[in-house]
């Protein structure tokens, strides 16, 4: 016999009996299962990293990104689809570059996201299409100083302190509440965190070939990846 | 010859002035709305605000200038929400500046002055029908009455001048104008911009 809920997951403009639209919750589901990413605020600045793995010896890890520039003052790491999550990348590069042009200043990390999530949200109501499965951690320096938002298949947006998203992130953000603190320089202190993080929910010997780190300062606001020696340097 | 821009200027008839004094902007303009040789009102508004410390003089076709007044408003009202705080001043001139370009077939005939303080201190921008947009570091005119105006600002700005001192100099040479410019007249209209916002005010003479 066919369950009562799986009339209401065919299509996602349909709400469930209790009020819930499955194939958003699924989508999240997509996001759980991506790699981790972790961001974390500072007094001066904000970091984000992210887990690489090859899925297979051959791949060329150096060629693989995790974690996108937007703009010069903005990056953003991704867990769940990757295709999905070019296209809101994408979209975000030209939103800043709107905003940029009509009112000639950077845009900010908050109005951004909020449009990433106008339209995530419209692909949760209008017919034929799905939401998109994949969340951003988006990292950011403006006026109001840094600043770390994530976003979810759904559109709903939060910022935060330090927060992680994909695989093992609910143990990830339990990490970073004992081990954060708001005075943390950003330099070595809250990239040392980042990559502690990432060991300790996905391995312990995770060395800077499997993973990516940038970092964007209050005082040069340029989102820049570290160089593998600028890792390890941490890492020591 | 005379350049295109040349032409606008002279075809408002109008004088604007803008000084930059210490804490503040100062706009002034007089009051005279002209149609052809009828003085059309002597009270006519010039200077508008756009946000709580943001404001523009405009000058030129006064339904081009209220409209595009209009518009950016709006747009810098929504945009205020948006981001939770207000636009800058420089964010408002250049959104104007855009407006008046993507117009620029059709143009509208407008010179403005914005000024106005924000996180980084008070700015004055002065902007023509096509779209281009000058920062102005001390003090700016347009209009048939700027080059008389100009005399007196020319004369008697100082750097780190008070918001008083400012307000007496836009006045002495708003009234210069008024005197030697057939197409200025009416009163004095003043705003002073500060951190504490906008002021408008009409002066008696």
């Amino acid at each position: 016999m066919m369950e009562r809920s799986l009339a209401y997951d065919r299509a996602i403009t349909i709400f469930s009996p209790e009020g819930r639209l499955y194939q958003v919750e699924y989508a999240l589901e997509a996001v759980r299962r991506g790699k981790t990413a972790i961001g974390i605020k500072a007094a001066n600045g904000a970091v984000i990293g992210v887990h690489k793995e090859a899925t297979s010896p051959l791949m060329d890890l150096d060629q693989i990104q995790k974690i996108y520039v937007v703009d010069k003052h903005i990056g953003c790491a991704i867990a769940g689809l990757h295709a999905d999550a070019r296209v809101l990348v994408d979209f975000s590069r030209v939103q800043s570059q709107i905003n940029l042009i009509t009112y000639g200043e950077p845009i900010d990390v908050e109005v951004l996201t909020k449009k990433v999530c106008d339209l995530k949200q419209n692909y949760t109501q209008v017919g034929g299409i799905r939401p998109f499965g994949v969340s951003l951690l988006i990292a950011g320096v403006d006026s109001q100083g840094p600043q770390i938002f994530t976003t979810d298949p759904s559109g709903s947006y939060w910022s935060w302190r330090a927060t992680a998203i994909g695989y093992n992130s609910e143990a990830a953000r339990e990490y970073l509440a004992k081990n954060y603190k708001p005075t943390m320089k950003l330099m070595p202190a809250a990239v040392k965190l980042c990559i502690d993080t990432l060991r300790q929910v996905v391995e312990e010997k995770l060395d800077e070939e499997a993973m990516e780190i940038s970092i964007v300062d209050t005082d040069k606001r340029e989102f820049t990846q570290l160089t593998k020696e600028e890792i390890r340097s941490v890492l020591v | 010859m005379m350049e295109q821009s040349d032409k606008h200027r002279l075809m408002s008839h109008t004088t604007t002035v803008a000084v930059r004094v210490n804490g503040g902007i100062i706009l002034g303009t007089e009051s005279q709305a002209t149609m052809g040789y009828l003085v059309a009102s002597d009270t006519a508004p010039k200077i508008l605000q756009i946000t709580d410390h943001t404001a523009m003089t405009i000058s030129g076709s006064v339904a081009d200038a209220q409209q595009l007044v209009n518009s950016v408003r709006a747009i810098a009202q929504l945009e205020a929400l948006e981001k939770g705080r207000e636009l800058s001043v420089k964010a408002i001139s250049r959104l104007t500046s855009s407006i008046l370009f993507r117009n620029r077939m059709f143009p509208l005939i407008a010179m403005l002055i914005v000024g106005g303080v924000d996180d980084e201190g008070g700015h004055i921008y002065m902007l023509d029908p096509l779209g281009s947009m000058l920062e102005e570091e001390e003090f700016t005119a347009t209009g048939s009455g700027s080059v008389v105006a100009y005399g007196v600002l020319e004369d008697e700005y100082r750097k780190d001048m008070s918001i008083d001192e400012g307000k007496q100099l836009v006045m002495r040479s708003v009234n210069a104008a008024r005197k030697r410019d057939i197409a200025s007249g009416g009163s004095i209209q003043i705003a002073v911009a500060d951190s504490k916002g906008v002021e408008i005010s009409r002066e008696s003479i």
